[in-house]
């Protein structure tokens, strides 16, 4: 399996008001051909910010890179010229947004928005684009896409809409998908149909697709392994079977126990207290005030990721320990 | 879509017969009608015959009626200036007014886009401050003096364009400038803030994401959905125009209806003023409907 | 008071402003009071003299016309009449349409439907040809012009007004009052007033320039300020023949007009953000009414 995008110690922080925000602090990050990573963590982990700054969205300034690096097949995102990177946009790194209807022009009919991509990384015409329009919309399962292909954003429904961003997300055949929430606007009879969707599609083309969430049950039926964040940090990465049956951070731990106590209701989980303030991140263990766990060391030092076992790594002082029960 | 229009053509409907009653109101309230058709030195005979023969001694209500029945047959009385109907002076003065008006409406929205564009995309820069610079001084500075400096340095210091009339292209130079100022600069404003508003958009850096070229995203993407407001903006400010057209031709010596109103008022030639008025009210209104049709066009929301 | 005059003084750019506005009414109230008599005073000799030169004496300093008559002094009072007509038409403007608002928006029903649709006509119709109409009706004359602007320009107090009525009369706050007994029009001065007059404020200091601009082009075109009265736009027009040999005849009091004109503007920018508690922090901040 060929590896495609790796996330090395990456820091990214943002100007503002208050000062300077730390969002990423250090993230590791490894995405291989045909598996699909969860990137678990609540509001404000930095889970969409590491999503943003893979695809190339992120505004710098105010946002400025640390240190690190994002290698995609081996070259460096950060330091490529923009005309390169603009090529690999949409064209080999796709992103499905959360809110479809923010994400599509209102203006603009799907079809044209479609046959755009082609028009700009192909130089197809706009007529042959809106014929490959038709055939990506049936392809994601909208009925009648001859007729649909002419109507606008605001015609759909949630989660039609849903699909024709995943339409216009795949367009191109993409090596690596990111899909940020796709499915947490949607009720849940059609959040199944669309995780469905997307992993069918992910078996047909092979391509890798990095899955944000908060939602371990989403993740426990989709992902091949899971990385857990938590304040702008890693906290834990492994299989999904691993992570599930042995947690071995405080967080995910309390994490699965969520999900698995509301697997049936889908609702967000909450843990007591809440995540540290980025702006002057703490020294020790950002989750130390939260943790049940919790010793001296751990507000002193803070715990980088190591290998627990096998495929497995953790960032606790006391990770062996949780994994082994 | 049909229904909007229906609508809006009711609404100018019931406008310009109020404005008409209002017109009729008026003008009887002033006690003596026929010396607002009759020049000031007229005898008491000549203008109690005048009366007699316009029926200015019937009841109002009696009067009123003919007044409508002669407006619903395009009857505006006789220009006494020019011993002609005065509906035909008036539609002879209106293509000068109606193309100067059109490359008015032309050059300040050109203008105003491409220099809100320019603004957005460089908030706080040198270009956006000229921007609004030019906003306000353009709101600011009466069109007559800015028209009568132009001419000085222009026409009469300068001598590279002509004073009036409007026989070649050179003479429209001065008149459209001094008429576009004050709309490219509100169009200017309105353009920057919300290209602003619209380039922080979800959707148009969704499209980023796509590896769609900036240009593309700020042409294409951003300006048709910022485009909105504008449209309606310039339906606001052709009334601003209309009033910055009389004094231009009267300065430049323009044969349009703006000129001929001023004159018509300084002849006393009431019928031709009153037919100018409802003429103008009447190109307003069907303005704001082109105006309603276009904004249906662009933005498809509200075709439903 | 004295805070507002420290807002004041951390905008500078409406400091400036509102300076020149004291300081050109001040001066051209003194004018009408003192000047008259000079400056219709003709001189022969000393026709159509140049502006800027200090040598001679206060009179000449910004030139004189063809009849030798002080082009400073004719300024002056000619802006007497401009400022006045464009004030007392902006506050009793103000004062009517938003009377008529608050209880268009307070009372509604037919009165309501009948305001706007009135307002509606007037508004969207040029503000020029309006007065043209009402001008040949009733005669150009100080009182008659200050009428006209004031129908021109209710229409708009009636609006903001009405439309900042309709949302606060929704408030919470008004609903207490009035179970607390209080009158109608209680609720309309305690109530909704204060929070219709910032937006009144704003449109008044922009009315100033705004009025005389419209008073100056009516002039100009002969049908507004007749002579012996003079305005700004008067002096403008009759300029306009000499314009050849005697720029400054026509320049003096076309600058004026805009210096006034871009004075109002800015200090309106000003009131818009003072006059707002919810604002207001931009100008203590240091920040400016330009929001940079």
């Amino acid at each position: 399996m060929q590896q495609l995008v790796s996330m090395e110690d990456l820091h990214i922080s943002f100007d503002t008001v208050r000062g300077r925000l730390h969002a990423l602090r250090g993230v590791n990050l490894t995405l291989a051909e045909g598996e699909t990573l969860a990137l678990i963590g609540e509001s404000g982990s930095g889970k969409s910010v590491t999503a943003e700054v893979l695809l190339g969205i992120v505004d710098m300034p105010p946002g400025r890179v640390d240190r690190g690096r994002i290698s995609y097949k081996g070259d460096d995102l950060l330091t490529m010229k923009p005309s390169v990177r603009r090529q690999i946009q949409g064209n080999e790194i796709a992103m499905v947004f959360q809110d479809a209807i923010a994400a599509l022009n209102p203006v603009y009919t799907v079809g044209w928005q479609i046959a755009e991509q082609f028009k700009v990384h192909r130089g197809w015409s706009m007529a042959r684009g809106r014929e490959k329009a038709v055939e990506l919309l049936g392809r994601v399962g909208i009925p009648n896409p001859q007729e649909r292909v002419d109507q606008y954003p605001h015609q759909f429904s949630g989660g039609m809409r849903q699909r024709v961003l995943i339409a216009m997300a795949i367009a191109l055949e993409p090596r690596v998908l990111i899909a940020d929430e796709p499915t947490t606007a949607l009720d849940v009879t059609v959040q199944a149909q669309i995780m469905q969707l997307l992993a069918r599609l992910q078996s047909e083309t092979r391509m890798g697709m990095m899955l944000i969430t908060h939602d371990m049950a989403v993740a426990a039926e989709v992902a091949d392994r899971v990385a857990v964040m938590y304040a702008g940090r890693i906290v834990e990465t492994g299989s999904v079977v691993d992570i599930i049956e042995k947690p071995s951070h405080p967080y995910t731990q309390a994490l699965v126990r969520l999900a698995l106590h509301d697997a049936r209701k889908g609702s967000r989980p909450r843990i007591s207290g809440s995540a540290p303030d980025l702006v002057t991140p703490p020294l020790g263990c950002a989750f130390a005030p939260r943790c049940a766990h919790a010793q001296a060391v751990c507000t002193k030092q803070d715990p980088q990721l190591h290998v627990v076992s096998g495929a497995q790594s953790a960032a606790c002082h006391f990770a062996r320990e949780l994994h082994l029960g | 879509m049909l229904r909007m229009l229906r609508r809006r053509i009711l609404e100018s409907v019931l406008s310009l017969v109020f404005l008409l009653v209002v017109v009729f109101i008026l003008s009887r309230l002033t006690g003596d009608p026929s010396s607002l058709y009759l020049p000031e030195t007229a005898s008491d005979a000549v203008r109690e015959e005048f009366a007699r023969a316009k029926g200015f001694n019937l009841p109002i209500w009696q009067q009123f009626l003919t007044y409508m029945g002669d407006l619903s047959r395009f009857d505006f009385g006789e220009s006494l200036r020019q011993q002609r109907p005065a509906l035909s002076v008036v539609l002879e003065a209106y293509p000068a007014t109606l193309r100067l008006v059109m490359w008015t409406i032309i050059a300040a929205v050109t203008t105003g886009v491409l220099l809100g564009c320019l603004a957005s995309l460089r908030p706080g820069s040198l270009i956006d401050r000229l921007a609004v610079g030019l906003t306000v001084t353009a709101a600011s500075i009466p069109d007559f003096w800015l028209a009568l400096m132009g001419i000085l340095v222009f026409a009469i210091t300068l001598g590279w364009l002509p004073t009036s009339g409007m026989s070649t292209p050179a003479h429209w130079i001065l008149p459209v400038v001094v008429l576009m100022l004050r709309p490219a600069g509100s169009i200017a404003q309105v353009v920057r803030g919300s290209m602003i508003s619209i380039l922080g958009a979800p959707f148009i850096r969704a499209a980023r994401g796509r590896g769609l070229p900036v240009r593309r995203l700020v042409f294409l993407h951003a300006l048709r959905n910022a485009a909105i407001p504008v449209i309606t903006l310039v339906g606001v400010q052709t009334a601003s125009i209309l009033n910055g057209a009389v004094v231009v031709e009267t300065i430049f010596a323009f044969p349009g209806i703006g000129r001929l109103m001023i004159s018509a008022i300084l002849d006393r030639d009431f019928a031709v003023v009153q037919a100018a008025v409802v003429v103008i009210a009447l190109a307003i209104f069907t303005l704001n409907i082109i105006i309603d049709l276009i904004y249906g066009w662009v933005d498809p929301r509200v075709r439903t | 008071m004295t805070r507002i005059l420290k807002l004041l003084l951390r905008d500078r750019v409406a400091l400036v402003s509102a300076l020149y506005l004291v300081c050109i009414v001040v001066a051209c109230g003194l004018a009408a009071l003192f000047l008259v008599q000079e400056a219709a005073a003709m001189k022969f000799g000393s026709g159509r003299l140049a502006p800027f030169d200090f040598a001679r004496p206060v009179r000449d300093w910004l030139g004189t016309d063809q009849l030798g008559r002080s082009v400073l002094y004719m300024l002056l009072v000619a802006g007497a009449t401009s400022l006045s007509i464009a004030i007392c038409a902006a506050i009793i403007a103000a004062a009517t349409g938003t009377v008529l608002g608050i209880a268009a928006g307070y009372f509604g029903g037919i009165v309501d439907t009948l305001a706007m649709r009135l307002a509606d006509v007037i508004l969207s119709f040029p503000s020029l040809l309006l007065a043209i109409l009402f001008v040949y009706l009733f005669e150009p004359s100080a009182t008659n012009i200050i009428i006209l602007l004031v129908i021109s320009r209710v229409p708009l107090y009636l609006r903001i007004s009405r439309a900042e009525t309709l949302e606060i009369s929704r408030r919470l706050f008004v609903d207490a009052s009035r179970m607390l007994g209080a009158s109608n029009l209680r609720i309309c001065r305690r109530d909704i007033l204060p929070m219709v007059m910032p937006n009144v404020l704003t449109l008044v200091a922009l009315d100033i320039g705004l009025l005389m601009l419209i008073e100056s082009a009516l002039s100009f075109l002969g049908i507004g300020i007749q002579p012996p009265s003079t305005s700004w736009g008067l002096m403008v027009a009759s300029g306009r023949e000499l314009m050849g040999t005697a720029w400054w005849l026509t320049f003096f009091p076309g600058l004026a007009i805009s210096l006034t004109a871009v004075a109002s503007s800015f200090l309106s920018n000003w009131v818009r953000i003072a006059a707002d508690p919810a604002q207001r922090w931009r100008l203590e901040l240091g920040q400016g009414s330009e929001g940079r």
